[in-house]
């Protein structure tokens, strides 16, 4: 305990180098844990955006359906089951019917391709989830009998709530259909793909547009739990023969993935930082060894051992690793629970690059996440880097001769 | 009277071939329980080198090396730091007190090295209050004097009762008044406590207060004196 005690008072002898010291692992290790909450975050973010605006826990598209985001081909449209309603109906928390498909949208002269998507005003909402949308005018009713469009795609048709709109489209069965319809609301839903150029039509008036009749060309269904999604969808695999079950870690699988390089990216950098703060406490114990070089020969010849003395620089290291790591903590550990509770806002950014999502979907609001096991590893990071750091000064210091040192 | 530390034939060389330094030539000495021994000679005489074989700090190049009647000779490096711990003591020239502790914890840390039971606290306590520190227990080295500092020293070499004492020019760095209240300190501890004193000194009012004066000249014993009754 004495030891411990005396590697702790050594540290204060040189409070401006230390403090040098310290500043490199508190930035490797606030970095390590902001960017392990911001992939987080991330990667959340794009589950959950993927889950609350496109696909739900799990979808069931036709077999052979191609996802392409431009073409949307709606011919193999297919029709429930009797088994498949029974299990929704049992086994899911919520489910809906969608139809996407790619119309264009036409005001006067001016025509743009949208991503149009036929709901079911019924169920939609407990599956895909409001609270973030913003609507200008109001939202589509039987009485107004109107479409929701994006305001990306409302800015470039020049179209307010009110307006006018012609979609023009293939049916289901391949014939070329148009309609034209009012647009009773402008969509800002804090999501690219809701906001860039989806056009929401409720279900009765899309039957007058591609003529479905009931059938369907995406089912979504909302679990209780998300982890049964696996399980759920290999039963709706033999409920609909006709149709292919995605889950949502199926559909997030490349964008996850993608959400690891961010991660191991700043795991990179924050790997960096700390090995430019292990050369720097490197440097500062060795200081500290070779100016205290008649110190040691003195507590040598009263009888400290050489591992004693190894054991008493490594504890100087480790110390200004647990400190370092601790103040990192705290500074990544308070920004990552700020931003996991406030969020940033990624729209000002998503504006300046130009609204390309290439059919991602996530929310502009990123919110970090939070996580107490990664701030015990990041000050854990920075006590074994700096202890790391310092076995070599403390074997320099450990194996200079008592009899020489002592006279130094 | 057995001897405390006794050294036969030690001799310690310094490099090899043409450059070879013999600060050391086959050096007999005995040192028994109680003496105030003071080890001069010009610079390079071996005086340091000779203290350093008995303090154990280094090894013979050839001959043994005896504490207690026990040849320490070929010992771990491990188990001549613990002799060192328990069996003896040291007062450097330039005081070499840690910075960062108080003179008290200066000397409960020889207690702790040591590894010694009973209250460390009350030990070292004691000991500088002996010494007349008593006021002074919680004093960094910097907040005192440099007899003050000296005195800590010479508190921290004695707390652990060792066998011997080894103070290499404990008075170099002194005035003349604390560096005679310093020798006046160690002679009645030598007195009072029977507390084996080796000095390695040019100064002549330790060889005045010394019992024995072993003289060195160019690694072996010149002359082996005891000018004060010195038995």
């Amino acid at each position: 305990m004495w030891l411990v005690r005396l590697g702790a008072l050594n540290l204060l002898r040189s409070p401006k180098r230390v403090a040098l010291s310290l500043i490199s692992v508190v930035a490797g290790v606030s970095v390590f844990i902001l960017g392990d909450g911001f992939a987080n975050g991330l990667t959340e973010n794009v589950i959950r955006a993927e889950i609350d605006t496109v696909g739900a826990h799990v979808t069931l598209t036709p077999l052979e359906y191609d996802s392409d985001a431009f073409t949307r081909p709606i011919e193999d449209a297919f029709t429930l089951t009797e088994a498949t309603t029974v299990a929704l109906d049992d086994q899911t928390e919520s489910w809906t019917r969608r139809i996407l498909f790619s119309p264009e949208g036409i005001v006067r002269s001016d025509g743009i391709r949208l991503r149009g998507v036929a709901y079911d005003p019924a169920t939609d909402e407990a599956v895909f989830p409001r609270d973030t949308w913003v609507v200008q005018g109001e939202l589509p009713t039987p009485e107004n009998g109107g479409v929701l469009l994006a305001i990306k795609a409302a800015t470039l048709l020049g179209v307010e709530a009110g307006d006018w709109l012609t979609l023009r489209t293939r049916t289901v069965d391949g014939a070329l259909n148009a309609l034209q319809v009012p647009v009773s609301g402008v969509l800002s839903a804090g999501n690219p793909i809701m906001d860039i150029n989806t056009v929401m039509i409720p279900w009765p008036l899309a039957e007058d547009l591609v003529q479905h009749h009931d059938r369907t060309t995406h089912l979504h269904a909302r679990l209780g739990n998300r982890w049964n999604a696996d399980s759920f969808a290999e039963q709706l695999a033999v409920t609909q023969p006709d149709a292919k079950p995605e889950t949502w870690e199926q559909a997030t699988e490349e964008l996850v993935q993608l959400m690891e390089m961010r991660r191991t990216l700043f795991r990179i950098m924050s790997f960096a930082l700390l090995a430019m703060a292990a050369t720097g406490i490197a440097n500062t114990i060795l200081m500290a060894a070779y100016e205290r070089v008649r110190e040691v020969g003195t507590l040598r010849a009263m009888g400290m051992t050489r591992r004693q003395v190894t054991g008493l620089f490594l504890i100087e290291g480790a110390f200004l690793g647990i400190v370092g790591g601790l103040l990192g903590a705290a500074i990544g550990g308070f920004a990552t629970y700020y931003w996991s509770i406030n969020g940033i806002d990624l729209a000002p950014l998503m504006a300046e690059s130009g609204d390309v999502n290439n059919g991602i979907a996530f929310s502009t609001m990123l919110y970090m996440y939070f996580s107490p096991p990664t701030i015990a590893v990041g000050v854990a990071i920075g006590a074994f880097v700096a202890t790391i750091a310092s076995v070599y000064p403390a074997r320099a210091a450990s194996s200079l001769s008592p009899a020489d040192a002592v006279r130094a | 009277m057995s001897a405390i530390c006794q050294l036969e034939n030690a001799s310690k060389i310094y490099g090899s071939g043409p450059t070879e330094v013999r600060a050391l030539d086959s050096v007999s000495v005995s040192i028994e329980p109680g003496e105030f021994t003071v080890f001069s000679g010009p610079s390079g005489s071996g005086k340091s080198t000779l203290l350093n074989l008995i303090g154990l700090l280094d090894e013979a190049s050839s001959g043994q090396v005896f504490l207690q009647g026990h040849d320490v000779s070929h010992l771990s490096q491990r188990k001549l730091a613990s002799l060192r711990a328990q069996q003896i003591g040291f007062i450097f020239q330039s005081f070499n007190l840690v910075p960062v502790l108080t003179a008290l914890e200066n000397v409960t840390l020889a207690l702790q090295l040591a590894g010694l039971g009973g209250n460390h606290k009350e030990q070292a306590t004691k000991v500088l209050q002996d010494v007349g520190l008593g006021e002074f227990l919680h004093r960094r080295p910097n907040q005192l004097s440099g007899g003050q500092q000296q005195r800590v020293a010479v508190a921290r070499a004695l707390v652990k009762k060792p066998a011997l004492v080894i103070a290499d020019e404990p008075t170099a760095n002194l005035d003349t008044k604390s560096g005679d209240n310093v020798l006046d300190l160690m002679h009645d501890l030598n007195e009072s406590l029977g507390a084996t004193f080796l000095f390695s000194t040019h100064d002549p009012r330790v060889m005045a207060r010394a019992k024995r004066i072993v003289k060195l000249r160019d690694g072996r014993i010149e002359a082996d004196e005891r000018p004060n009754g010195g038995v």
